[in-house]
């Protein structure tokens, strides 16, 4: 098992999610690409992006 | 001699009005190509024949004491299965909803109802929105009318596939990846995705509370116009739409384009390794006719895609799985296989990659908010390929289908994706026209104008009915 194999296991085990073994698989390599992506998101972010909310102002919310 | 199904709405709004046409022969005709040609496209999870007639007679008696509910009044149309339609099953094509039975209507559904539409039936989706194509659920995935062995694009597979038929001329689709947009550029019709808030959606099976969007598939831009005139509006119920005033749909409909400045980001999906060299031709083709038409095309750069894509599937995926949660853990097999393994990778998220994409997302909405504060929409990709065959997906989730759609989910600004051509084997081509948060109207013109001149509204796809 590799690394991130062993990684992806842990956080489904701590998220208490027990994956069936037929479907193993297909999880591991979802979510190692989900988190691949998720790093590309942990560069520098100017004060602007301050998540206040999920709402955009825009729409009047 | 023009068949009823291939009258527009409006076209059929008129021939209603003047008493060329009845709803009830509209409806028994749309119900016969259903008979004649689902059995090859399985596009309907379920047919409402008696609700559809029942509807037809309501609506030419209203019509003939000259009571008129709008332009969707006689028509037929049929609703994605996430749409909550009371007493009428709504299964989200999942066993894990197979019997249920709403007891309301969704606030669309409820508008079409009220504006005297004819409820077909429920359309097949990807389970949940997100899980197709897929074989191991409880009802078959729709195929493309253009050619059954490719998939016609999700998650609005069966809403994509009936109204590029003829089966109905419009069909409900929700969008929180590109789910309208896909269906629509694989399938050769119209399919827009407005702006966040512009459409309740209450009542509709969430997939992303803050990626979810609500809206038509038609075959033609004005079909879209006159059904968003319908369904468009504020609902306090949807604690995501927005108080903001319902333009004309219509009104930019049979202009030119002189005036219009449209921005071209060409690398942002020409630089993709997955883009086809018919796609970049046909998009190249179709901005030259929009040139053509007068608008001024002026290149523009967007922010990598890669990082809107990965700020929208973190998003998407993390709510999907706080919606999905519970059952995940407790009735994992439920699920087709798809499904859960895309869902279920959300586990390995965590609360600081969810404010990440959050944080992202601020950027990239006021990036795209920079360049449209210079121009008046953009042209883009759709898929920058051709519909794949349902056997290029294997046993597990491991493909996405090649849809430069979401970036708009993320930003929340209108999208329109419409034909622009065919592929060498004959598969649709499609494009999409971007605008300025709640400008719908913009968007459709420049739509409405190259439809119009390029004429692909037009091509049907060979089948035996």
């Amino acid at each position: 098992m590799t690394a991130t194999e062993q990684d992806i296991e842990a956080r489904c085990q701590a998220a208490g999610l027990v994956v069936p073994a037929d479907l193993l698989a297909g999880v591991t390599r979802e979510a190692a690409d989900l988190l691949r992506m998720a790093a590309l998101l942990r560069g520098p972010r100017s004060a602007a992006a301050e998540p206040f909310s999920t709402r955009w102002p825009e729409s009047g919310q | 001699m023009t068949q009823l199904h291939e009258l527009s709405i409006a076209q059929a709004g008129r021939a209603l009005r003047d008493g060329a046409v009845s709803s009830d022969e509209l409806t028994r005709h749309a119900l016969s190509r259903i008979d004649a040609l689902d059995g090859a496209l399985d596009a309907f999870i379920l047919v409402t024949r008696e609700r559809a007639l029942a509807d037809a007679a309501r609506a030419d008696a209203e019509l003939r004491r000259g009571e008129d509910r709008g332009p969707m009044h006689g028509i037929p149309y049929g609703l994605k299965d996430i749409y909550d339609t009371a007493g009428i099953r709504t299964t989200c094509h999942s066993a894990l909803r197979e019997d249920n039975v709403p007891t309301a209507d969704s606030h669309v559904a409820a508008r079409l109802a009220a504006g005297g539409g004819v409820l077909l039936g429920k359309l097949g989706t990807h389970e949940f929105a997100i899980g197709g194509p897929s074989f191991d659920l409880p009802f078959p995935p729709a195929r493309n009318p253009w050619n059954p062995e490719h998939i016609p694009g999700g998650s609005s597979s069966g809403s994509g596939a009936a109204v590029a038929a003829g089966m109905l001329r419009m069909a409900m689709g929700s969008d929180t990846g590109g789910s309208i947009r896909g269906p629509a550029c694989y399938c050769g019709i119209v399919g827009l995705k407005p702006t966040y808030g512009r459409v309740s959606r209450r009542g509709v099976f969430p997939l992303s509370y803050s990626l979810d969007h609500c809206g038509p598939l038609t075959k033609t831009v004005e079909d879209t116009a006159l059904t968003m005139q319908v369904i468009a509006g504020y609902d306090p119920l949807d604690p995501m739409s927005a108080n903001v005033p319902v333009p004309d749909f219509s009104a930019g409909l049979r202009r030119d384009l002189k005036g219009l400045t449209l921005g071209y980001p060409r690398a942002f999906f020409a630089d993709n390794p997955a883009a086809t060299p018919d796609v970049l031709a046909a998009i190249d083709d179709a901005v030259e006719t929009l040139a053509g038409l007068g608008a001024e095309i002026v290149p523009v750069d967007l922010p990598s895609y890669n990082l809107f894509e990965a700020c929208g599937r973190v998003i998407l995926i993390a709510e999907a799985y706080a919606i999905h949660e519970q059952d995940l853990k407790t009735r994992p097999l439920a699920y087709g296989r798809f499904t859960y393994q895309r869902i279920a990778a959300g586990a390995v998220l965590s609360a600081a990659d969810l404010v990440q994409a959050f944080r992202t997302r601020m950027e990239l909405s006021a990036a795209v908010n920079g360049v449209l504060a210079q121009c008046d929409g953009l042209i883009t990709a759709t898929g920058i390929s051709p519909a794949p065959r349902f056997d290029a997906f294997g046993r597990d989730a491991t493909r996405w289908t090649a849809m430069l759609t979401i970036p708009f989910n993320v930003t929340g600004h209108p999208a329109l994706a419409l034909p622009i051509g065919f592929s060498a084997d004959g598969l649709p081509l499609g494009m999409e026209i971007v605008g300025r948060l709640f400008d719908e109207p913009t968007v459709l013109r420049i739509g409405a104008a190259y439809e119009a001149e390029a004429g692909w509204h037009t091509a049907l796809p060979a089948l035996a009915a």
